[in-house]
Protein backbone atom coordinates (compact mmCIF):
# COMPACT_ATOMS: atom_id res chain seq x y z
CA UNK A 1 0.00 0.00 0.00
CA UNK A 2 1.36 3.42 -0.99
CA UNK A 3 -1.46 5.55 0.45
CA UNK A 4 -2.94 5.83 3.91
CA UNK A 5 -6.55 7.01 3.78
CA UNK A 6 -8.82 8.72 6.27
CA UNK A 7 -12.07 10.63 6.05
CA UNK A 8 -12.33 14.34 6.74
CA UNK A 9 -15.15 16.46 8.09
CA UNK A 10 -17.30 16.82 5.06
CA UNK A 11 -18.52 20.14 3.76
CA UNK A 12 -22.07 20.06 2.51
CA UNK A 13 -22.46 16.43 3.60
CA UNK A 14 -20.12 15.14 0.94
CA UNK A 15 -17.27 12.84 1.83
CA UNK A 16 -13.72 14.10 1.63
CA UNK A 17 -10.88 11.64 1.37
CA UNK A 18 -7.53 12.57 2.85
CA UNK A 19 -4.78 10.36 1.49
CA UNK A 20 -1.16 10.53 2.57
CA UNK A 21 1.82 8.64 1.24
CA UNK A 22 3.44 6.09 3.50
CA UNK A 23 6.69 5.96 1.57
CA UNK A 24 9.36 8.68 1.15
CA UNK A 25 9.84 7.98 -2.57
CA UNK A 26 7.27 7.36 -5.29
CA UNK A 27 8.98 5.99 -8.39
CA UNK A 28 8.40 3.53 -11.21
CA UNK A 29 8.98 0.74 -8.68
CA UNK A 30 5.95 1.54 -6.54
CA UNK A 31 3.80 3.61 -8.94
CA UNK A 32 1.69 0.54 -9.85
CA UNK A 33 0.91 0.13 -6.14
CA UNK A 34 -0.07 3.81 -5.92
CA UNK A 35 -2.26 3.47 -8.98
CA UNK A 36 -4.03 0.47 -7.44
CA UNK A 37 -4.58 2.44 -4.23
CA UNK A 38 -5.97 5.37 -6.23
CA UNK A 39 -8.38 3.08 -8.07
CA UNK A 40 -9.57 1.54 -4.79
CA UNK A 41 -9.93 4.99 -3.22
CA UNK A 42 -12.08 6.34 -6.05
CA UNK A 43 -14.42 3.37 -5.69
CA UNK A 44 -15.30 4.33 -2.11
CA UNK A 45 -17.75 7.13 -2.88
CA UNK A 46 -15.77 10.19 -1.90
CA UNK A 47 -16.68 13.54 -3.42
CA UNK A 48 -13.39 15.39 -2.96
CA UNK A 49 -9.79 14.28 -2.45
CA UNK A 50 -6.87 15.79 -0.57
CA UNK A 51 -3.52 14.14 -1.25
CA UNK A 52 -0.94 14.97 1.39
CA UNK A 53 2.59 14.63 0.00
CA UNK A 54 4.38 16.25 2.95
CA UNK A 55 6.25 13.06 3.82
CA UNK A 56 7.40 12.55 0.25
CA UNK A 57 11.01 13.43 -0.59
CA UNK A 58 11.02 12.27 -4.22
CA UNK A 59 8.47 11.74 -6.97
CA UNK A 60 9.20 10.69 -10.54
CA UNK A 61 7.06 10.86 -13.68
CA UNK A 62 5.58 7.41 -12.99
CA UNK A 63 4.39 8.47 -9.56
CA UNK A 64 3.11 11.71 -11.02
CA UNK A 65 1.24 9.70 -13.65
CA UNK A 66 -0.57 7.78 -10.94
CA UNK A 67 -1.68 11.06 -9.35
CA UNK A 68 -2.86 12.35 -12.74
CA UNK A 69 -4.82 9.10 -12.97
CA UNK A 70 -6.75 10.21 -9.90
CA UNK A 71 -7.74 13.40 -11.70
CA UNK A 72 -8.94 11.33 -14.64
CA UNK A 73 -10.97 9.00 -12.44
CA UNK A 74 -12.99 11.35 -10.25
CA UNK A 75 -16.54 12.31 -11.09
CA UNK A 76 -17.46 15.68 -12.56
CA UNK A 77 -17.60 18.38 -9.90
CA UNK A 78 -15.06 16.68 -7.67
CA UNK A 79 -11.89 18.43 -6.60
CA UNK A 80 -8.45 16.90 -6.17
CA UNK A 81 -6.21 18.96 -3.91
CA UNK A 82 -2.51 18.31 -3.35
CA UNK A 83 -0.72 19.66 -0.31
CA UNK A 84 2.64 19.56 1.42
CA UNK A 85 4.82 19.59 -1.68
CA UNK A 86 8.40 20.63 -1.03
CA UNK A 87 11.90 20.31 -2.49
CA UNK A 88 12.26 18.02 -5.50
CA UNK A 89 8.56 17.10 -5.42
CA UNK A 90 7.62 20.77 -5.76
CA UNK A 91 10.20 21.18 -8.52
CA UNK A 92 8.67 18.28 -10.45
CA UNK A 93 5.16 19.75 -10.10
CA UNK A 94 6.43 23.09 -11.36
CA UNK A 95 8.40 21.96 -14.39
CA UNK A 96 5.63 19.61 -15.52
CA UNK A 97 3.06 22.42 -15.03
CA UNK A 98 1.06 20.29 -12.60
CA UNK A 99 0.68 23.34 -10.38
CA UNK A 100 -1.89 24.48 -12.94
CA UNK A 101 -3.67 21.13 -13.01
CA UNK A 102 -3.97 20.32 -9.31
CA UNK A 103 -5.22 22.74 -6.69
CA UNK A 104 -2.13 23.13 -4.47
CA UNK A 105 -2.36 23.95 -0.76
CA UNK A 106 0.23 24.32 1.97
CA UNK A 107 -1.26 21.65 4.21
CA UNK A 108 -4.28 19.43 4.80
CA UNK A 109 -6.12 21.98 6.95
CA UNK A 110 -5.84 24.63 4.24
CA UNK A 111 -7.14 22.19 1.64
CA UNK A 112 -10.11 21.09 3.76
CA UNK A 113 -10.94 24.73 4.61
CA UNK A 114 -10.86 25.57 0.91
CA UNK A 115 -13.26 22.72 0.17
CA UNK A 116 -15.55 23.85 2.99
CA UNK A 117 -15.61 27.39 1.60
CA UNK A 118 -16.69 25.99 -1.75
CA UNK A 119 -19.67 24.21 -0.22
CA UNK B 1 36.61 11.40 -10.99
CA UNK B 2 35.39 8.37 -12.88
CA UNK B 3 33.08 5.83 -11.28
CA UNK B 4 31.39 2.88 -12.93
CA UNK B 5 28.36 1.01 -11.62
CA UNK B 6 26.30 -1.83 -13.00
CA UNK B 7 22.61 -2.61 -12.61
CA UNK B 8 20.25 -5.34 -13.71
CA UNK B 9 16.88 -5.01 -15.45
CA UNK B 10 15.06 -4.82 -12.13
CA UNK B 11 13.07 -1.66 -11.53
CA UNK B 12 13.10 -2.33 -7.79
CA UNK B 13 16.89 -1.96 -7.72
CA UNK B 14 16.98 1.26 -9.73
CA UNK B 15 16.16 3.73 -7.01
CA UNK B 16 19.00 2.55 -4.79
CA UNK B 17 21.44 3.36 -7.59
CA UNK B 18 19.84 6.79 -8.08
CA UNK B 19 20.35 7.55 -4.39
CA UNK B 20 23.94 6.30 -4.48
CA UNK B 21 24.83 8.46 -7.49
CA UNK B 22 23.14 11.52 -5.98
CA UNK B 23 25.31 11.06 -2.91
CA UNK B 24 28.47 10.76 -5.06
CA UNK B 25 27.81 14.01 -6.95
CA UNK B 26 26.72 16.09 -3.96
CA UNK B 27 30.16 17.69 -3.43
CA UNK B 28 30.37 18.79 -7.06
CA UNK B 29 26.93 20.09 -7.96
CA UNK B 30 25.49 23.44 -6.90
CA UNK B 31 22.78 22.83 -4.30
CA UNK B 32 20.24 24.35 -6.67
CA UNK B 33 21.02 21.69 -9.29
CA UNK B 34 20.70 18.66 -7.02
CA UNK B 35 16.97 18.24 -7.69
CA UNK B 36 17.38 18.48 -11.45
CA UNK B 37 20.15 15.90 -11.34
CA UNK B 38 18.02 13.48 -9.31
CA UNK B 39 14.99 13.90 -11.59
CA UNK B 40 16.97 13.44 -14.81
CA UNK B 41 18.94 10.50 -13.46
CA UNK B 42 15.87 8.73 -12.12
CA UNK B 43 14.00 9.13 -15.41
CA UNK B 44 17.02 8.00 -17.45
CA UNK B 45 17.63 4.89 -15.37
CA UNK B 46 13.93 4.02 -15.34
CA UNK B 47 13.74 4.45 -19.14
CA UNK B 48 16.73 2.17 -19.63
CA UNK B 49 15.45 -0.54 -17.32
CA UNK B 50 11.85 -0.43 -18.58
CA UNK B 51 12.50 -0.17 -22.30
CA UNK B 52 15.76 -2.00 -23.05
CA UNK B 53 14.97 -4.94 -25.28
CA UNK B 54 17.34 -7.57 -23.93
CA UNK B 55 17.11 -10.90 -25.69
CA UNK B 56 18.46 -13.16 -23.01
CA UNK B 57 17.53 -11.99 -19.58
CA UNK B 58 18.79 -9.20 -17.46
CA UNK B 59 21.73 -6.75 -17.75
CA UNK B 60 24.05 -5.64 -16.64
CA UNK B 61 23.60 -2.03 -17.69
CA UNK B 62 26.63 0.16 -17.17
CA UNK B 63 26.26 3.53 -15.47
CA UNK B 64 29.37 5.71 -15.56
CA UNK B 65 29.84 8.96 -13.71
CA UNK B 66 32.71 11.24 -14.62
CA UNK B 67 33.77 14.81 -13.95
CA UNK B 68 35.71 16.85 -16.43
CA UNK B 69 35.88 20.38 -17.84
CA UNK B 70 33.36 21.74 -15.35
CA UNK B 71 30.84 19.06 -16.17
CA UNK B 72 29.48 16.01 -14.42
CA UNK B 73 28.64 13.46 -17.08
CA UNK B 74 26.42 10.42 -16.59
CA UNK B 75 26.69 7.72 -19.24
CA UNK B 76 24.08 4.95 -19.23
CA UNK B 77 24.85 2.07 -21.57
CA UNK B 78 22.50 -0.79 -22.33
CA UNK B 79 23.74 -4.36 -21.86
CA UNK B 80 25.57 -6.06 -24.73
CA UNK B 81 23.12 -7.63 -27.16
CA UNK B 82 20.32 -5.18 -26.45
CA UNK B 83 18.34 -4.29 -29.56
CA UNK B 84 19.54 -0.88 -30.77
CA UNK B 85 17.08 1.77 -31.87
CA UNK B 86 17.00 5.26 -33.31
CA UNK B 87 16.24 7.91 -30.77
CA UNK B 88 13.83 10.73 -31.56
CA UNK B 89 15.55 13.81 -32.97
CA UNK B 90 13.13 16.08 -31.20
CA UNK B 91 11.63 15.58 -27.78
CA UNK B 92 8.32 17.18 -26.88
CA UNK B 93 8.73 20.12 -24.47
CA UNK B 94 6.97 19.59 -21.15
CA UNK B 95 4.55 22.45 -21.77
CA UNK B 96 3.31 20.73 -24.94
CA UNK B 97 2.46 17.43 -23.26
CA UNK B 98 -1.20 16.83 -22.48
CA UNK B 99 -1.60 17.82 -18.84
CA UNK B 100 -3.83 14.80 -18.24
CA UNK B 101 -1.46 12.27 -19.79
CA UNK B 102 -0.49 9.61 -17.27
CA UNK B 103 2.81 8.79 -18.99
CA UNK B 104 5.25 10.05 -21.63
CA UNK B 105 7.12 12.72 -19.66
CA UNK B 106 10.38 10.82 -19.04
CA UNK B 107 12.49 11.98 -21.99
CA UNK B 108 11.11 15.51 -21.75
CA UNK B 109 12.10 15.67 -18.08
CA UNK B 110 15.61 14.47 -18.89
CA UNK B 111 15.88 17.16 -21.54
CA UNK B 112 14.56 19.83 -19.18
CA UNK B 113 16.70 18.91 -16.19
CA UNK B 114 20.10 18.09 -17.68
CA UNK B 115 22.32 20.84 -19.09
CA UNK B 116 23.10 18.72 -22.13
CA UNK B 117 21.77 15.40 -23.42
CA UNK B 118 22.92 13.08 -26.18
CA UNK B 119 21.66 9.69 -27.33
CA UNK B 120 23.77 7.43 -29.51
CA UNK B 121 24.64 3.86 -30.34
CA UNK B 122 28.24 2.91 -29.66
CA UNK B 123 29.70 -0.48 -30.39
CA UNK B 124 26.20 -1.81 -30.90
CA UNK B 125 24.91 -0.57 -27.55
CA UNK B 126 22.37 2.19 -26.86
CA UNK B 127 23.93 4.95 -24.84
CA UNK B 128 22.58 8.06 -23.12
CA UNK B 129 24.92 10.84 -22.01
CA UNK B 130 23.71 13.59 -19.69
CA UNK B 131 25.90 16.49 -18.58
CA UNK B 132 25.43 18.83 -15.63
CA UNK B 133 27.38 21.97 -14.85
CA UNK B 134 29.41 21.60 -11.68
CA UNK B 135 29.94 24.04 -8.83
CA UNK B 136 33.30 25.08 -10.32
CA UNK B 137 31.97 25.10 -13.88
CA UNK B 138 32.77 28.77 -14.47
CA UNK B 139 36.47 28.39 -13.80
CA UNK B 140 36.89 25.09 -15.59
CA UNK B 141 34.78 26.04 -18.59
CA UNK B 142 37.16 28.84 -19.47
CA UNK B 143 39.83 26.19 -19.99
CA UNK B 144 37.68 24.21 -22.37
CA UNK B 145 36.92 25.26 -25.91
CA UNK B 146 34.24 22.68 -26.42
CA UNK B 147 31.58 21.94 -23.80
CA UNK B 148 29.47 19.66 -25.94
CA UNK B 149 28.78 16.23 -24.50
CA UNK B 150 31.02 13.82 -26.37
CA UNK B 151 30.80 10.11 -26.50
CA UNK B 152 33.20 8.76 -23.88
Amino acid sequence: MALVIRDADSPNGSKVCIASTDTPRLTAANAPELKADVTAMVGQGYKHYVVDLSSLSFLDSSGLGALVGLLQSVEAGSHVCVCGINGVVKQLFEITHMTKVFKIHNNVDDAVNWLQELA
Amino acid sequence: MKLTFTMTKDIHESDALVLKLCEEVRPYLPESAAGSFEIALSEAITNAVKHADIPDGSGPFEVMLLKRCGLLVVVITDPPGTKTFYFPKTIQPLDEIDAFAESGRGNSLIQACADSVRYCVRKGRNRLLMAFNTEDAGAEKSKSKNLEVHDA
